[in-house]
């Protein structure tokens, strides 16, 4: 880059940074307005932007979508995302959809949201006649508007890539039926509700295209406030300027998942954050847990952490106090809900937390920006943001009777994907605990490598571990030598094409526990030559040589496949360092290489990989 | 004239148009602002019918079309402009 494209670079981003400021300081309506506007008139395509802080939104609707666009183009924007957002004209979601040359096809999206309000797909007198009409009658209202709507995603997945995002429609507050909705064979709400189902239950198992739960999030919001009468005749608005924010929040959810901005670990103080009170003070019976109401509600927040940790968010400690008063109240306070084993890490001392935090970070593996940090001092939180604006700080309210609902409504958790692994993650990082303590009874490395037993089971992708695949590739960034993101749909479409394609996921167990499902590796075939397009370890089980085994499984294949050359890539990042010499390590020599790819070469003719002795390998 | 009704109604034009406090005066019409679009113009009304708490008559919204125009309407509602 030249000197002055950089100066350019530099204006434009301050110029950005001062407009998101004001947003940031006081995000109203109008401000989210000025900003957005003010943006478009920026020329951004002066700047450099890298692959994955770009995003592609296409808004399809059936009313005016602008006031959406804005907030997810900002939204996007807050978290460091540089937005491009395309909006098909008003209504015409259907043509867009169905012709080849559309400009939403052109545009190539990421994510397309279309969003359908109910009235533009019934006729206009179907409220008044709706008591009149008979059973079959309202079912076939509901078959049309399933198929109008299936036709057209059916036809999306086939010409495009993107995410698509539909939302469910808002089941009304009122009925003319009154008190006796549910008292005849479908009343109005039943007539949306049922509609509701079949949109989840038609798209449960598909990858590509997600149900976003209006109704849900119009109800939370409260639906009277929902819609702007006077903004909806007018204009045609749909979402009233107060239930805007809540709808892009929920947007901004599947923003965040696709493009793995997401948090993983939670990292919680103990002291009127898991109970009541200060144990150094009021002694193991003294604190607050259960019993009174206050005590119940920090129950209750224990209970809600429970539940993140069954769905696969690391729990971890991070408190001041003194370990051992600390960890009997952990071990033996009856009404504690979680306990040691939900903990993948505890830092009870009297260091300074942000210390603590640091060694989490890397103990545990988990980047500071994954983390999130619960803590009932105003003071201890301050002094986090200002020392480590990665993490994310709670503001958790004063009164205990509100912390589930401050951690409820974080958004940051979403996962596009949910595999059995990564339900029984804080298991795995409870095993490594016990690992870890094994390792330090051990005298060298390799002796404590052969007392784990260890297994590898290497095999090629199927549906059962497709999720987990596709959720390792978006989210491994240390040992991964490309960084190649894949949707589901583009994994499934690899793995379609075998004669192309070999798509392998290594599993390993060892005497603590089934580790799952944690490394993937991508082959390009080309005649005499395979590529490794992407290889990935979990972080989990690096340090072991089990990468080595992987490497030798595939070789294996290759030379079964009369391949002569395997051609390994390299694409620096940030954060992949640790796999920097993984192909120089085995052998591979380099024929090229510039600041973003190296290619390395791997002559399967004279090469040969040992497997180390502890890693005992099970093929399919 | 109420100068907190003043600034209050400045900072909605001036945002919502993108315009300089400068550059705003009653005689500035929609034909004269770029940005002044037909989205802009409902999203003018919405600002000053929240922050006034009034209603505009679907006439009067057709047919304002300067800055003189709008004070007018909002005069008419009862707002101390």
């Amino acid at each position: 880059m030249s000197s002055e494209e950089k100066k350019t670079d530099v204006t434009i981003e301050s110029q950005l940074k001062d407009i998101l400021d004001m947003v940031r300081r006081e995000p109203t309506y109008l401000n989210y307005w000025n900003a957005y506007r003010r943006i478009q008139r920026i020329d951004l395509s002066k700047l450099s932007i890298s692959e994955e802080k770009r995003i592609k939104i296409a808004l399809l609707s059936s009313f005016t979508i602008e006031p959406l666009a804005m907030y997810l183009d900002i939204e996007s924007r807050l978290i460091g995302l540089y937005p491009e957002i395309y909006i098909g004209p008003f209504n015409q979601y259907p043509q867009e959809i169905l012709d080849d040359h559309s400009r939403l096809y052109k545009f190539d999206p990421d994510i397309i949201i279309i969003a359908v309000h109910a009235e533009a797909l019934l006729e206009e007198n179907f409220l008044p006649k709706f008591t009149l009409l008979s059973k079959e009658e309202k079912k076939q209202h509901q078959d049309e508007i399933i198929n109008h709507l299936r036709g057209l995603l059916s036809k999306l997945v086939l010409k495009t890539k993107a995410l698509i995002l539909l939302n469910n429609f808002m089941v009304p507050w009122f009925s003319p039926l009154g008190i006796l909705d549910n008292k005849v064979e479908m009343g109005l709400k039943s007539f949306f509700q049922e509609l509701n189902q079949m949109l989840a239950d038609l798209y449960r198992a598909d990858r590509q295209i997600y149900v976003v739960d209006l109704d849900s999030l119009a109800s939370k919001h409260g639906k009277i406030r929902s819609l702007n009468y006077e903004m909806y005749y007018r204009g045609a608005f749909f979402f009233s300027e107060s239930f805007l924010p809540v709808v892009a929040e929920e947007y901004m959810s599947y923003v965040k998942a696709l493009k793995n901005l997401i948090r993983k670990c939670i990292v919680l103080d103990l002291d009127n954050v898991l109970w009541g009170g200060i144990l150094g003070e009021d002694g193991f019976n003294g604190i607050k847990l259960g019993g009174d109401p206050i005590g119940k509600a920090y129950m209750d927040f224990q209970r809600l952490l429970l539940s993140y940790y069954n769905r696969g968010i690391i729990l971890a400690i991070n408190s001041k106090n003194n370990f051992d008063e600390a960890i009997k109240v952990i071990r033996e306070h009856p009404n504690m809900i979680l306990r040691e084993k939900n903990f993948a890490s505890m830092r009870i001392n009297w260091q300074d937390k942000v210390e603590n935090m640091l060694e989490l970070s890397s103990e545990l593996n988990i980047g500071l920006d994954s983390m999130v940090f619960i803590d009932d001092s105003p003071q201890e939180r301050e002094r986090m943001k200002q020392a480590l604006p990665e993490v994310l700080v709670v503001d958790l309210p004063p009164s205990p009777f509100r912390y589930c609902e401050a951690l409820q409504n974080i958004n940051d958790f979403n996962t596009l994907v949910l595999s059995e692994e990564d339900k029984r993650r804080g298991e795995m990082y409870y095993a490594r605990r016990k690992r870890k303590q094994l390792m330090k009874s051990k005298s060298t490395l390799e002796e404590f490598l052969k007392s784990l037993d260890m297994t590898v089971e290497i095999k090629r992708a199927d549906e059962s571990t497709i999720p987990r695949i596709t959720s390792l590739i978006n989210r491994t960034n240390q040992f991964n030598l490309t960084t190649r993101r894949y949707t589901q749909a583009e994994v499934e479409e690899m793995n379609r094409q075998s004669d192309k394609f070999q798509i392998y996921s290594l599993r390993v167990k060892d005497k603590f526990g089934d580790e799952g499902i944690v490394g993937v590796a991508i082959i390009r075939k080309d005649g005499k030559n395979w590529i490794i397009d992407s290889f990935l370890m979990s972080c989990r089980v690096i340090g072991r040589r089990i990468e080595t085994a992987f490497l030798a499984k595939i070789i294996d294949d290759a030379k079964k496949n009369g391949v002569s050359y395997l051609i390994g890539e390299y694409i620096p990042t940030k954060k992949n360092k640790p796999a920097r010499s993984f192909y120089k390590d085995h052998g591979f020599e380099k024929i090229q290489e510039n600041e973003n790819l190296a290619k390395w070469r791997l002559n399967l003719e004279t090469s040969k990989i040992n497997v180390p002795e502890w890693v005992k390998i099970r093929n399919e | 004239m109420n100068s907190s009704t003043e600034k209050r109604l400045m900072e909605i034009l001036t945002k919502v148009l993108l315009l300089d406090e400068s550059e705003v005066n009653d005689e500035l019409s929609r034909d004269e602002v770029e940005e002044w679009d037909s989205l802009a113009h409902l999203m003018l009304i919405n600002e000053v019918e929240s922050t006034f708490q009034v209603t505009l008559s679907d006439e009067d919204i057709m047919s304002i079309r300067t800055i003189r125009d709008l004070k007018r309407a909002l005069k008419k509602l009862g707002v101390n402009i």
